[in-house]
């Protein structure tokens, strides 16, 4: 990496701003001293949308594999709601004709992927700035979520590893369950700070603890 | 609120059995009444304590004030209404039967003054004879129409039940998704069992109910009795199921589409702590793969002269104050009945201390229930009613006479009895009511007198008392089958045997005929809440009003916050009778939700205050904020309005932004645009199609100015779109319409042309967007952005440029659009959306040796007006591509969505009113938005030829200007015309002009 990119890159990052700026990292325990749901709210380095037209199914999941290099230990998430972790990053499947792609920023994804989508099979589209990620966890990490979102979280309807297109009060959102009681909940990022705000709120009875990253 | 424990309890009251019942002897708990304390056990409820200490006379009638008791021991109450809490708690209305007993409650009784002992208001119970059904109707007919007027405002303060509170609900309120493969609603022996079953066979199950324990009509049982074993059995197999999630102080008040339901959750006693986010109410909406009804039945009273009077209750409920809570409600009682069950009652009062008598109407009782009655020392008068109570704020005696029941006539042969207690038990009526919210008519079945579900909605089944059993072994194997079908839906099956419970009994009953008395029938009630005598329903019959639908409404039988639970069977009956036709032929009414008083605060839950709707911020709000920024919502977006620095009002304030915009230079913060990626080989042919301009031979780099149309014609929206790349284009959307813009393309693509390969995404949240405006604009950003060549050649008017930021914001990247909605010289700057703070701030401070300001949205849409530019004010989904002057920039060598319906005759009229200017003639106010139009010879009524769509006070013109839509619209232009605001009572002297006020040649943007 030349000087002057490393110049550009740093002053990049210092203009960042945060979309939960105005939250801060706290704490709030039951009457009980309990902390039962942990909020951690970040801006993403890498998002990328990955979509084509009816029709062009086959051709882009043929010319996404071969960028992504999947193989039958890697395939592409074969249906909406399914995710996949490739070299680039997370691989979520967020419709019929379309993915999105989370990736820690290291490499230029956009550009990895228009060498191999090209304009006449798909559209690759960076959304970096258009999401946001909370992560929740904990004991009520799932009754939290009930308040806000119409979804079955019994393991049998989200499994561990689904991904599921939601929305609170018509906001979309979506969420990806890690483990039984743990969430990635990728929100629009300028809605993001009232969400964080509603998701803290929803947590209160169960007690609730915030960070922020970056 | 906490409980408080004493380790000597108080005795809880003069008519507290001394052993038994379900309470916590342990735990007393204190609560007021009208400011008199009262001290109960944990375990009680408000009623349950009032009646230990002798208490029935809690309130008065809604219409005659009379006094009234506590009559039921559950949801059916209709009398004992309360009013619970202070200021911010307050709730009326409140059922002391189901009122969970809480230390440190504080209660008041209502619609009486100055108490309910001496109500001055029950003078209207003496003018009975004249407020009779149809009295409103009747009476305040004239002497004019509007005479109504008047005496509503003295009728509205004198009707209602309970008074509500203007101060805020200081309670919290939260809202719950679940799923679960089986819902049981009700956890009386039909509901346990289905609950078993389900579980057992693998399904996950979830059991709602509304009292505070569970058992439902075991409860009124003694808990050391077989019931009451068999009851803690199926507790503890529920539990060991490890399948079963029970819910109590659960209300299943509605019933709708999929399976799902409404429950309303309340907190236990001194759980609920808004401090900590803990709700008093939770809404939970329930989706369940199938549903089991086991709502069990309520008791029906009998009607006979004086009902209504406090010491009369249902015999249920005499027999769950004993059993339940180890209260006796008198000393002295007379159970008048027509069924077995009743007797349990009675012999659980007996056996408690009181001497008790039963006046059966049947004339024959088996012979075990006479042998029972006499060890217990009952007297047992069979063939006989109770036709008459006598007492004032008490029963006191009551009128015993000969009864037949198969003519269902009163006969001779009177005898009065000292009372202080009077239980009546007329059978039952099953609980119809969820079955029903799903449009399922209940039909009446003879054999028990009763209507019943007349089916069930799919995935939906009964049991139990709701659907008709007459034992309690009928309930259990009727909920053990309905568990089944239910469980088998979720793909889960068990072939046990349902359980057992010994010590059957039958709650079959002989209906009673409809009045039990040979008095006036104008003291027997049929509808206690209301109000609604024998005579009523008799006065609904002779003027007509027959159908039930009618009766209920000339009435107001069944209405209140009891719905009719006690009252709709005998009030059917009576008009049935009267019609001499049978009861299922008269009908019922209409079952809707909610089953029970829902509270508003329930309903809304958690989305109140800042919750209320989703709050939308721009990167640089935080910006805004500390810069004295003054915030409106416009839709879900928190934007500026204008700024506190450039003034002390807002008529201040925007003067002086639009002062510096049109001398100098501002920005605003214009990131809130819809933004819509569009790509794929199509993309151009796509937006030919969607625009009613040509996109397709825009050269990349460059910006177009296009409307789209909805189908029928109508003007949808406007925006610029840029051409990026060959296949990619940027498209910007107003903020209002953006979601809308970004459906319809979605819908197009999918459903009109889904052949064309093109993709979209919203790209709002991608991109923040300032928009740098003024004659020194340019100078300001090439202050900025030293590197970039932002001439007039190098980037002219609608010209692009993709770039990236140095210096400090080396590597950002910059779409910079040169184009004006101001007027102005202006460029439109968008960056990633995190970026957009560090931009702006740059941009800003760059800007400072030109005094570069901010200006809000106030400022944005004058300068707009100025120009004559359109936006939602005028494109209001009514105005065409004509209306709007705009009709020249429609393709003639294409076609587009909406082509075809424009030129629809009605569209193309040649009255429609059009855009035009307008300016004020002597006033410096700009006349009101919405203001109608007149020319001046016209008389002013109607909807005139016009409306104001947009106003402000104009520094460059120096008038106050509008915006407008006028019948014949330029044709006018040099015309004075009139606008009135109807609302505001005021006139405006106008003169039409050009829609544009400034610059119409372009020649201060195009520089």
């Amino acid at each position: 990496m030349s000087d002057s990119t490393t110049t550009s890159a740093q002053a990049a990052a210092s203009a960042f701003s945060s979309p939960f700026s105005g939250h801060a990292t706290h704490e709030h325990p039951t009457r009980d001293g309990l902390v039962q749901v942990h909020l951690r709210a970040e801006r993403l380095a890498s998002v990328t949308l990955i979509s084509t037209w009816m029709g062009g199914t086959q051709a882009l999941c043929a010319a996404l594999g071969q960028a992504l290099a999947a193989t039958d230990l890697f395939p592409l998430p074969a249906a909406t709601g399914q995710t996949a972790q490739c070299p680039l990053g997370l691989l979520l499947r967020t419709g019929p004709h379309e993915f999105m792609l989370i990736g820690s920023g290291a490499v230029d994804v956009a550009a990895a992927l228009k060498a191999h989508i090209t304009p006449d099979i798909g559209a690759v589209l960076d959304l970096s700035h258009a999401r946001c990620r909370v992560h929740i966890e904990g004991a009520e990490a799932v009754a939290t979520l009930g308040k806000l979102f119409a979804l079955d979280f019994r393991d049998a309807a989200f499994a561990v590893g689904q991904l599921k297109l939601s929305g609170h009060h018509h906001v979309p959102c979506s969420l990806h369950r890690l483990g039984a009681d743990s969430f990635d909940l990728y929100l629009l990022s300028t809605y993001a700070h009232g969400q964080l705000e509603s998701l803290q709120d929803a947590a209160l009875e169960y007690g609730v603890a915030l960070s922020l990253s970056n | 609120m906490t409980q408080s424990k004493t380790s000597t309890p108080a005795s809880g009251g003069a008519y507290r059995v001394a052993k038994g019942g379900r309470v916590d002897r342990s735990q007393s708990l204190k609560f007021t009444l009208d400011g008199k304390t009262f001290a109960g056990f944990a375990g009680d409820t408000v009623a349950s304590t009032l009646l230990a200490h002798g208490e029935h006379l809690v309130a008065r009638s809604f219409k005659y004030h009379r006094p009234r008791g506590i009559m039921a021991a559950g949801v059916e109450e209709s009398n004992a209404l309360l009013t619970v809490g202070d200021k911010g708690t307050r709730e009326p209305n409140l059922a002391a039967t189901v009122l969970e007993l809480e230390a440190g409650l504080v209660t008041r009784t209502q619609n009486a003054w100055p108490s309910v002992r001496f109500d001055a208001m029950a003078i209207t119970s003496v003018l009975s004879p004249f407020f009779v059904a149809g009295f409103y109707y009747k009476t305040f007919m004239g002497p004019t129409r509007s005479a109504w007027m008047l005496y509503e405002h003295f009728i509205r303060k004198a009707a209602g039940l309970g008074a509500s509170v203007n101060d805020a609900d200081v309670n919290r309120y939260d809202w719950h998704n679940d799923y679960t493969d089986v819902l049981v609603i009700g956890s009386g022996a039909a509901g346990l069992s289905a609950a078993l079953h389900a579980a057992r066979a693998g399904s996950q199950v979830m059991l709602v109910e509304q009292d505070f324990a569970l058992g439902g009509a075991l409860l009124g049982h003694a808990a050391h009795g077989a019931k009451g074993q068999w009851l803690a059995t199926m507790l503890a197999d529920l539990q060991a199921t490890g399948k079963v999630r029970m819910l109590t102080r659960s209300t299943a008040f509605g019933v709708y589409d999929g399976n799902t339901v409404g429950v309303i959750e309340r907190s236990a006693p001194g759980v609920a702590d808004a401090a900590h986010g803990v709700p008093r109410l939770r809404m939970r909406t329930v989706r369940a793969g199938a549903i089991v009804m086991a709502c069990g039945a309520l008791e029906r009273p009998l009607v006979f002269a004086g009902n209504d009077k406090p010491g009369v209750m249902l015999s249920g409920a005499v027999g769950t104050y004993v059993n339940r809570y180890a209260v006796a409600p008198g000393k002295r009682a007379v159970f008048c009945v027509n069924n077995d069950a009743a007797y349990a009652d009675a012999l659980a009062l007996a056996h408690a201390g009181s001497q008790v008598n039963v006046v059966d109407l049947r004339s024959a009782v088996p012979q075990t229930l006479m042998a029972a009655a006499s060890s217990a020392g009952i007297t047992v008068q069979s063939g006989s009613t109770v036709t008459d109570v006598y007492g004032g704020l008490h029963a006191k005696r009551v009128r015993v006479a000969g009864y037949d029941a198969a003519s269902g006539r009163v006969m001779g042969g009177p005898m009065e009895l000292d009372v202080d207690l009077v239980a009546m038990s007329g059978g039952w009526t099953p609980t119809v009511h969820l079955s029903s919210h799903r449009n399922v008519k209940p039909v009446y079945r003879a054999d028990i007198a009763s209507f019943v579900p007349g089916g069930f909605d799919r995935a939906q089944f009964g049991a139990g008392a709701m659907v008709g059993s007459q034992t309690w072994s009928e309930a259990i194997e009727s909920g053990w089958q309905a568990g089944a079908q239910a469980a088998a839906l979720s793909g889960h099956r068990l072939g046990d045997a349902a359980p057992l419970l010994e010590d059957d009994t039958s709650t079959a009953f002989v209906p009673a005929g409809t009045l039990l008395s040979d008095k006036p029938s104008d003291k027997a009630f049929i509808d206690f809440q209301n109000d609604v005598t024998v005579a009523d329903v008799e006065l609904a019959h002779s003027e007509g009003y027959q159908s039930v639908e009618h009766l209920k409404r000339y009435t107001t039988l069944g209405m209140g916050t009891d719905q009719g639970k006690t009252s709709n069977l005998n009030g059917l009956g009576l008009m049935a009778a009267a019609r001499g036709i049978d009861v299922a032929a008269a009908g019922t009414t209409t079952f809707r939700p909610p089953y029970t008083p829902a509270s508003l605060g329930a309903l809304a839950g958690r989305n109140v205050g800042p919750h209320f709707q989703p709050e939308r911020r721009t990167a640089m709000h935080a910006w805004h904020e500390t810069h004295g920024g003054v915030k409106m919502e416009a839709g879900l977006w928190l934007r500026p309005l204008w700024y506190r620095t450039h003034g002390a009002t807002l008529g201040e304030a925007y003067k002086a932004e639009m002062e510096f915009v049109r001398n100098g230079v501002g920005m605003a913060d214009t990131s809130t645009l819809g933004k819509i990626d569009v790509q794929g080989p199509d993309a151009a042919e796509f937006l030919d199609r969607v625009y009613v301009n040509g996109f397709s031979k825009l050269a990349v780099g460059k910006a177009r100015y296009g409307f789209m149309l909805r189908e029928d014609g109508i003007v949808m929206d406007d925006g610029t779109t840029t051409r990026i790349s060959e296949t990619q284009f940027f498209m910007t959307t107003t903020t209002a319409q953006a979601a809308k813009v970004m459906s319809h393309l979605e819908f197009l693509l999918q459903v009109v042309w889904p052949t064309l390969r093109v993709t979209v995404a919203s790209v709002t949240d991608q991109w923040a967007a300032m928009s740098v405006a003024g004659p020194r604009a340019r100078d300001a950003l090439s202050a900025a952005f030293p590197h970039l060549d932002l001439g007039n050649t190098a980037l002219p008017f609608m010209g692009v440029l993709d770039t990236q930021g140095s210096g400090a914001l080396a590597g950002v990247s910059l779409r910079i659009l040169r184009l004006t909605f101001s007027g102005e010289l202006a460029y439109e700057i968008f960056t990633p959306t995190h970026h957009g703070l560090a931009v702006w701030e740059h941009v800003m401070d760059a800007g400072k040796p030109w005094q570069m300001r901010p200006y809000g949205l106030e400022a944005l849409g004058s300068l707009r007006i100025e120009k004559g530019h359109v936006v939602g004010s005028e494109m209001d989904g009514r105005t065409t591509l004509d209306d709007l002057g705009a009709g020249k920039m429609a393709s003639k060598t294409k076609s587009f969505w909406g082509d075809a319906l424009r030129h629809s005759p009605h569209l193309a009229r040649a009255n429609r009113p059009t855009l035009v200017g307008l300016e004020a003639v002597d006033a410096k106010e700009p006349p009101s938005n919405g203001s109608i139009l007149f020319f001046t010879d016209d008389v002013i009524q109607g909807h005139g030829r016009g409306h104001v769509t947009s106003t402000t006070f104009s520094q460059s013109v120096g008038k106050a200007i509008a915006l407008g839509l006028l019948q014949g619209g330029t044709a006018h232009v040099g015309q004075e015309i009139i606008a009135t605001s109807p609302t505001q009572g005021r006139k405006y002297r106008l003169r039409v002009v050009d829609p544009c006020f400034l610059d119409a040649e372009g020649a201060r943007y195009r520089v």
